[in-house]
């Protein structure tokens, strides 16, 4: 029995790494940073920008608006610590689920970031990470800190993004194995740009989604633009739940809502050598709403329709891939996909890939169907 | 007083006398030894109307039946005119052969079985002449009737429970396991109390090295009294340092006549209204006597549920303390927001509202057992107005940690053992200041700690771990599984004969 007892205690003690026991903080003396914002401070300089979710009060108990705190320093771990000195209240990273970067601190590379997100005991990798186009990570924080606090508007896109077909949203880790693994990774962006009338915010900008944000090598190299966007998330085989608007050429309209895409690769080799690449696309789409068309849809605009899809579709790809192969950034991990759908030339791909990718003949099928609503 | 202490005093052993009583088997010696006792009663009785000759009569008043006394052996001493004629070891002999119309009569011979008799409600019919001692068993048959029991009420099986009368609670097995290989073996306890425990198990399916071990155990108590339960439990119990009960104990004779029938050895006492059964493992304490009257997936998905309880009622406060102090990564920050705002104004640190609502809890608890039932109601109520919403009004503590401790005492109350719920109580003291003091280090630190001082426990040579451990001795212990498929009696309990069906 002592023994039982002797061995539990040292076996405790070497759980906690033999150093000393963790600080206690008492959870009403802390503020829960949910969204961090890391921008380029000056030379090599970091800019932190924190900011925490308002809390509705209970009972007689008052509320707490959103607090945003920001700090800059040398390293990100030195620009935390400065927060801590803001006020008397414990500032808790471990709550952070969202992390915004701003495009010049993307363009100077995420590795420090993610390196700190890796080792900090608080920071989470399960955190997402979103880029924010032509801008700095603390402006959004500070426009939303009246607004009701950025992390309810970050949770919202990244909902949305699921529900809508837009850009999904990507945690650290995923970023981080995609780096590792591939050197190259798909970010989703944001941008900050003036809310249109009827979008219903109540200030004078808003965060809206913009896009990918095309890494490689830890850096940002590029933002899709337009269709591009449309083609990388097919190309992914995602897009579930998009809309997708075609005109009949006599002011009508007829919206179809994605409700399956499935995205197939076979590459192609002339003897041992790499010869190309043929994407086959399989679209599923529901026909949501007519404007000016005939709420029944005939079987001639339903067969005019799914080319028409078909023809966005391929387009939307094929620009989406002379991006992706200007860059030199295979974030789509087509290679490794490819090896995957002929795992018996796996080592001959692997092998070719990098140095054919640029250049490769890339074939694209598309198939469309449309379903009435 | 000395300097490291009191002063050390010698106290002399105590050794039992064997016999107690000394000298011979007599009236005088009887008068003797009941000296002040109001109730120690003597008449002489003429043999046969004969008041040549006559015999004393002794007995202890309240003791005995009077009727029983007076019809069954005074009437026909006095009527029995044959009784008279002989001599009076003539008219033992004839007495023995049925004159008199008592069930038991016995010839005693030593002044210990003559006393003992006595307090046991026998009568002594002395015969002065040949200095012969007739006993006969007359003794009052007052007791409590046999009710449902209320500590482990029956929902769908037989509703009556043990009482106070070891003889009664005997009937009540053999009316359930009819078997002659029953074994009955009575043995005194307790100096001044001479309390009769009954060791009963089935002859050639109960492992005969628990039986001799139970029996050496309780052949070796010399107490004073065996009144309370710890009296016997203390004493029997394989290891007494910990909270966890090795011995099990029930109210109810169908609970004790199975687990008679899977093997266990029993012990009734006298004056007692529970049977113990032995060997106890941890899973035992998570069994009640429904499951084996409901549908084997209820009962199952019930046990399932009460080990989830028990993990509750452990871990809760500790893990509640632990993550709202040391590991606020633990809570999904809507939920350490709304703890946040629940715990504005409150003047205390989590760990003392965490400390202090247990301690409270266990007040109420306490105080809701001792008093009638009753004002226990009403102080239950009170107390749990008071210490629940009035505090939270009045910002003492935080509604979430009233709702921790709450949802872990409601835990622990879905353990079918007030035993085994006392030791979590205990444990979840010590977890929650382990937390308080390392975070969820200290909770694995105690978790670990609690496996290890389970593992080192054993009832009666079965490792109290058993079935989850040791693994060659296998078995369910969680999930019921319908009864025609278990064919085989614990191995844990190295019965004779394993196989329980067909």
């Amino acid at each position: 029995m002592k023994r039982g007892i002797v061995s539990a205690l040292a076996l405790s003690l070497a759980l906690t790494g033999c150093s000393a026991l963790p600080y206690a903080h008492e959870i009403d003396q802390t503020v829960l940073m949910e969204v961090l914002g890391v921008d380029a401070g000056p030379g090599e300089a970091v800019a932190i920008t924190a900011a925490s979710a308002g809390r509705g009060g209970t009972g007689e108990s008052p509320g707490q608006d959103p607090l945003v705190l920001s700090a800059q320093a040398g390293t990100i771990t030195a620009a935390c610590a400065q927060m801590q000195t803001c006020g008397e209240q414990y500032v808790f990273y471990g709550n952070v689920e969202q992390v915004l970067v701003g495009e010049a601190a993307a363009r100077r590379g995420l590795e420090n970031l993610l390196g700190q997100m890796a080792r900090d005991p608080n920071l989470r990798l399960e955190a997402n990470l979103w880029v924010v186009k032509g801008g700095e990570a603390a402006g959004p924080l500070l426009d939303a800190a009246g607004e009701g606090g950025a992390p309810g508007r970050l949770a919202a896109l990244a909902q949305d993004a699921e529900l809508l077909g837009g850009p999904l949203a990507k945690t650290a880790r995923e970023v981080l194995a995609e780096l590792l693994e591939n050197g190259c990774a798909l970010l989703p962006a944001l941008e900050r740009r003036a809310a249109e009338e009827g979008e219903g915010t109540q200030g004078e900008d808003t965060l809206a989604a913009a896009g990918y944000a095309v890494l490689r090598d830890g850096a940002l190299l590029a933002f899709t633009q337009g269709q591009e966007t449309l083609g990388a998330s097919l190309l992914l085989g995602w897009g579930h739940g998009g809309l997708l608007a075609f005109s009949d050429g006599a002011g009508g309209t007829v919206t179809l809502r994605l409700t399956g895409v499935r995205t197939t690769l076979e590459p192609s080799f002339d003897g041992g050598r790499l010869a190309g690449l043929t994407v086959t696309c399989r679209l599923e789409t529901q026909a949501a709403e007519f404007q000016g068309w005939n709420s029944r849809l005939s079987e001639t605009g339903r067969l005019a329709l799914e080319e028409a899809l078909e023809a966005r579709a391929e387009g939307a790809m094929e620009e989406a891939l002379a991006l992706f192969q200007e860059l030199d950034a295979d974030c789509l991990r087509l290679g490794a996909r490819a090896a995957l759908a002929a795992p018996w030339r796996k080592d001959a791909l692997e092998e070719q890939w990098a140095a054919a990718f640029p250049t490769l003949d890339i074939t694209l099928e598309v198939e469309g169907r449309v379903a009435r609503g | 007083m000395g300097l490291f202490g009191p002063k050390k005093i010698e106290v002399p052993s105590h050794p039992r006398q064997d016999p107690r009583i000394q000298g011979p088997l007599t009236v005088e010696t009887m008068e003797r030894v009941f000296t002040d006792c109001v109730d120690f009663a003597q008449r002489p009785v003429a043999l046969g109307g004969d008041p040549g000759k006559t015999a004393t009569l002794c007995y202890l008043s309240g003791m005995v039946k009077m009727e029983r006394v007076s019809d069954y052996i005074l009437r026909p001493m006095a009527l029995e005119r044959d009784l008279g004629a002989c001599s009076q070891s003539q008219a033992v002999d004839r007495i023995l052969a049925g004159a008199l119309y008592n069930l038991l009569a016995v010839e005693r011979t030593t002044a210990d079985q003559g006393v003992f008799d006595l307090i046991n409600g026998w009568c002594l019919l002395f015969f002065p002449e040949c200095g012969r001692v007739l006993s006969f068993l007359v003794q009052t048959e007052e007791k409590r009737s046999i009710s449902p029991s209320e500590n482990e009420p029956p929902l769908k099986g037989p509703r009556d429970s043990f009482v106070e009368s070891i003889r009664t609670n005997t009937s009540l097995l053999r009316r359930r396991v009819r078997t002659p290989a029953l074994r009955i073996r009575e043995l005194l306890v307790g100096r001044q109390t001479v309390t009769p425990v009954d060791i009963v198990w089935i002859d050639g399916l109960t492992n005969p090295e628990t039986v001799a071990a139970v029996e050496q155990r309780v052949g070796e108590m010399d107490i004073d009294a065996l009144i309370a339960t710890g009296n016997l439990e203390e004493y029997i119990a394989d290891d007494i340092r910990t909270p966890f009960p090795t011995l099990s104990c029930t109210e109810r004779p169908d609970r004790f006549s199975a687990g008679i029938v899977e093997g266990r050895v029993g012990v009734l006492v006298d004056g007692l209204p529970l049977g113990w059964l032995l060997p106890a493992a941890l899973s035992q304490f998570f069994k009640t006597p429904q499951d084996k009257s409901q549908s084997w997936l209820a009962a199952s998905a019930l046990t399932v549920l009460r080990y989830l309880c028990m993990v509750l009622t452990l871990f809760l406060p500790a893990v509640y303390t632990a993550a709202v102090t040391f590991h606020l990564e633990l809570l999904p920050t809507r939920l350490a927001l709304s703890i946040i705002s629940a715990k504005q104004d409150v003047p205390f640190t989590t760990v003392f509202e965490v400390l202090l609502m247990l301690i409270a809890f266990e007040i109420i608890q306490e105080a809701g057992l001792r008093l009638p039932s009753s004002i226990g109601q009403t102080v239950s109520i009170l107390g749990g107005l008071v210490v629940g919403s009035a505090a939270v009004e009045a910002r003492i503590v935080s509604p979430a940690v009233l709702i921790a401790v709450a949802v872990a005492g409601i835990a622990g109350y879905t353990m079918p053992s007030q035993d085994f719920a006392g030791a979590l109580r205990i444990w979840r003291f010590v977890l929650a200041v382990l937390a308080a003091v390392a975070g969820m280090f200290g909770v694995a630190a105690g978790g670990l700690l609690l496996i290890c001082h389970l593992a080192a426990l054993e009832s009666f040579g079965v490792a109290y771990l058993a079935p989850f451990a040791p693994a060659e001795e296998g078995g369910r212990a969680i999930l019921r599984r319908p009864l025609p498929w278990v064919k085989l009696r614990e191995a844990a309990l190295k019965t004779r004969n394993r196989r329980n069906q067909r």
